[in-house]
């Protein structure tokens, strides 16, 4: 279907609507002004929404637009199933570019309510071979994994014992995965975009549902690690396999019958994770969640945690996860310690403090003091 | 006639003669008028004491040196002074505003009888290579550093025209207050380039100062090693360890909650910097620097003094 909208000369070309399955559109941007106007939200109902951009090519190279128009295809194809999924590409016309692509992409991803957007670049080698840089930006990410943490702890003798009900949580913290350049073949990049789709939708359901979406997620992100050469794209590869990480943990609260399996294959995929990228502080917090769930000992908690602490030191929710351990283990200075630290990089950081904080140390104070406490504390976040 | 002629002859080598004494030492051109005050005042003296003077040819040396040498002192002097004023017209036009992070990037060195139709070929080339480091840094750079620039600098013009290298790149660093630098030299064939990257020796904190890069195509299209190539890793991994450097030692001047803000953020930029080009990990180049112990040593020390050890 095709439509000329605003009487400035815009193209859209209308491939489903949301009555359908899916939905796509390629929006043909004929006016070099079309971003400085202000949008109409297409598919205002889309429940998963990915922005797309032509590839930057050098020169009056079109090849940048065809191989956004090419993804736009195999990405709808592959959510063909997924209800309320859709994808707006925006290309310009012939002899036309967009500038400044990760401003514009960022802004005209939030003014769609989309959840992703997918911008880069291409350029075709002496040998003829198109290798493109592909950059996605999660503008709305979705929901992490978390493990509630519940302990009796033994204070001293004369002291009442400390019960400790917290929540370890692990946010998805990496919003923008740079892919490492490919050559030619965009099919690898359907499938993780496909995979990260379905795990939107699943994260925010139930039961049966969240399976089915999980599953696919599962199915997608497996097929896009055997996809990739080894060792092509270990940041890429080590986000596709925390995702598996975070599906299988999502599927053990969906699926209770196979709790065991799904944990178990939870930790595989994290650890994969690790091996791959060192440097991702979202992967140790992550496996911390895991043992916790899989009621690892405390010093196998406490390691992951002091990880992901290292490895972010601005983070103020991992600083908390950690204060969660030390209360948990009686460790009343130490926990409040940190709680000191995460309000620090926090207002280093000009953010909000952490409700969790407050929360944590109301709760701890009167056992910091050495006389006698006058009740039992249940931090929650 | 002839005399005429004669004389006519050696006034127009005169300007040749002082330009050839503008260029000597001034010990050898203070010698040279202290010979030729010498002849002169032994001339002046004998005819004062009623002694035969000098001979003629005695006479006109004592003078011609006299007044090349005077006259080479002074344009020496005029040279020195032109030079130091464009030196600083230079580096005025170049120098990096305090607290801003930018890359200056020097023309590379050509190969020998290059022609001008060649060179210019090259200096379109660098200007391709400078827009494409610019466009990775302004895409790809994460949000936890601010944005640097990539400028590029001609070495004809320069006060450094004869090239950068281990003796001046410091000196040039400090005149013109860059974070890094980067120079080079493209090799005989033309297609081939070999870069160097310089940091302050103030930063480097036990790094290399100089940093070889790997030979780079500096053919037709330089795009291809710096944003699809292992330049793209090199570039935003050494650029990212350079700025977290500076976040370093401004920590190191601070005090009290600032001070333990920016060392603070030197972690996370020393952290996010790892993540970025973890990639490429094993590059060489990368190895040596950003995934090198001594980095390892930084983040221990620099999280010891933001009291943020977990």
């Amino acid at each position: 279907m095709k439509t000329r909208g605003y009487g400035w000369a815009v193209l859209w070309i209308a491939i489903g609507w949301l009555n359908t399955a899916h939905a796509g559109m390629v929006v043909e941007m004929r006016d070099p002004r079309f971003f400085e106007r202000q949008q109409a939200v297409i598919f205002p109902k889309a429940e998963v929404k990915l922005v797309t951009f032509e590839f930057e090519a050098v020169g009056d190279d079109q090849r940048g637009k065809e191989r956004a128009k090419e993804l736009h295809k195999q990405f709808l194809a592959k959510i063909h199933d997924l209800h309320g999924g859709a994808i707006i590409t925006f290309v310009t016309p012939p002899g036309q570019k967009i500038e400044n692509y990760r401003v514009q992409a960022e802004r005209v991803a939030k003014e769609q309510h989309a959840q992703m957007v997918l911008w880069g670049r291409i350029m075709v080698d002496r040998a003829g071979t198109p290798l493109i840089n592909a950059r996605l930006m999660l503008v709305e990410p979705p929901p992490g994994i978390s493990a509630d943490y519940k302990k009796l702890a033994e204070l001293e003798a004369n002291r009442v014992p400390l019960d400790v009900r917290g929540v370890i949580d692990a946010p998805v913290t990496q919003w923008r995965i740079d892919f490492n350049t490919v050559e030619n073949d965009i099919a690898p990049l359907t499938l993780y975009l496909s995979g990260l789709a379905r795990y939107y939708k699943g994260a925010v359901r139930g039961g049966g549902e969240a399976a089915r979406w999980l599953n696919g997620s599962v199915a997608d992100f497996k097929a896009y690690i055997a996809a990739l050469p080894e060792g092509a794209d270990r940041g890429a590869a080590s986000q596709a396999h925390l995702y598996l990480a975070r599906a299988y943990v999502r599927l053990a609260d969906a699926e209770p019958a196979r709790v065991t399996d799904h944990l178990n294959a939870a930790r595989r995929y994290a650890e994969l994770a690790a091996q791959l990228n060192p440097y991702d502080a979202a992967v140790p917090t992550a496996q911390a969640v895991i043992a916790a769930r899989r009621g690892a000992p405390l010093a196998e908690l406490r390691s992951k945690l002091e990880q992901a602490v290292n490895m972010a030191p601005a983070d103020g929710n991992a600083r908390v996860n950690l204060a969660v351990l030390d209360g948990a283990q009686g460790k009343v200075g130490e926990a409040l310690r940190q709680l000191d630290n995460a309000s620090f990089v926090q207002k280093a950081q000009k953010k909000a403090a952490l409700p969790a904080v407050d929360n944590l140390r109301r709760q701890l104070a009167p056992y910091a003091d050495r006389a006698a406490p006058s009740s039992p504390v249940s931090p929650t976040r | 006639m002839d005399g005429a002629d004669t004389a006519w002859g050696y006034l127009t080598k005169l300007p040749q003669l002082l330009n050839e004494y503008s260029g000597f030492s001034y010990p050898l051109l203070a010698v040279l008028l202290v010979a030729g005050a010498l002849l002169l005042g032994m001339h002046f003296y004998r005819k004062r004491t009623q002694q035969a003077g000098l001979s003629a040819a005695a006479l006109m040396l004592g003078t011609l040196l006299l007044f090349l040498s005077s006259g080479g002192f002074f344009l020496k002097y005029v040279g020195s002074v032109q030079a130091e004023r464009a030196r600083t017209a230079f580096i005025t036009q170049h120098r990096v505003p305090v607290g801003e992070h930018w890359l200056l990037v020097f023309d590379f060195a050509l190969p020998a009888n290059v022609d001008d139709a060649l060179r210019q070929q090259y200096l379109g080339r660098m200007e391709n290579l400078v827009a494409a480091m610019s466009e990775v840094l302004l895409e790809d750079l994460p949000q936890d550093f601010r944005q640097p620039r990539v400028v590029r600098i001609p070495t004809s013009g320069s006060p450094w025209h004869a090239g950068i290298g281990q003796e001046n790149f410091d000196q040039v660093i400090t005149e013109l207050n860059a974070f890094e630098i980067m120079w080079g030299n493209v090799h005989e064939q033309g297609d081939q380039a070999k870069a160097f990257l310089g940091i302050p020796r103030q930063l480097a904190n036990d790094l290399d100062t100089i940093i070889p890069l790997r030979d780079f195509a500096f053919g037709q299209d330089v795009r291809r090693e710096h944003q699809f190539g292992d330049g793209y890793y090199r570039l935003l991994g050494l650029v990212t360890l350079g700025m977290a450097l500076d976040t370093h030692r401004l920590a190191g001047q601070a005090a009290g909650d600032e001070r333990r803000r920016l060392f603070l953020q030197a972690v996370q930029q020393l952290n996010k910097a790892r993540e970025l080009v973890n990639n490429r990990r094993d590059d060489p180049i990368l190895q040596r620097t950003l995934y090198s112990a001594k980095v390892d040593d930084l983040i221990k020390l620099s999280l010891n003094e933001a009291g943020l050890t977990p």
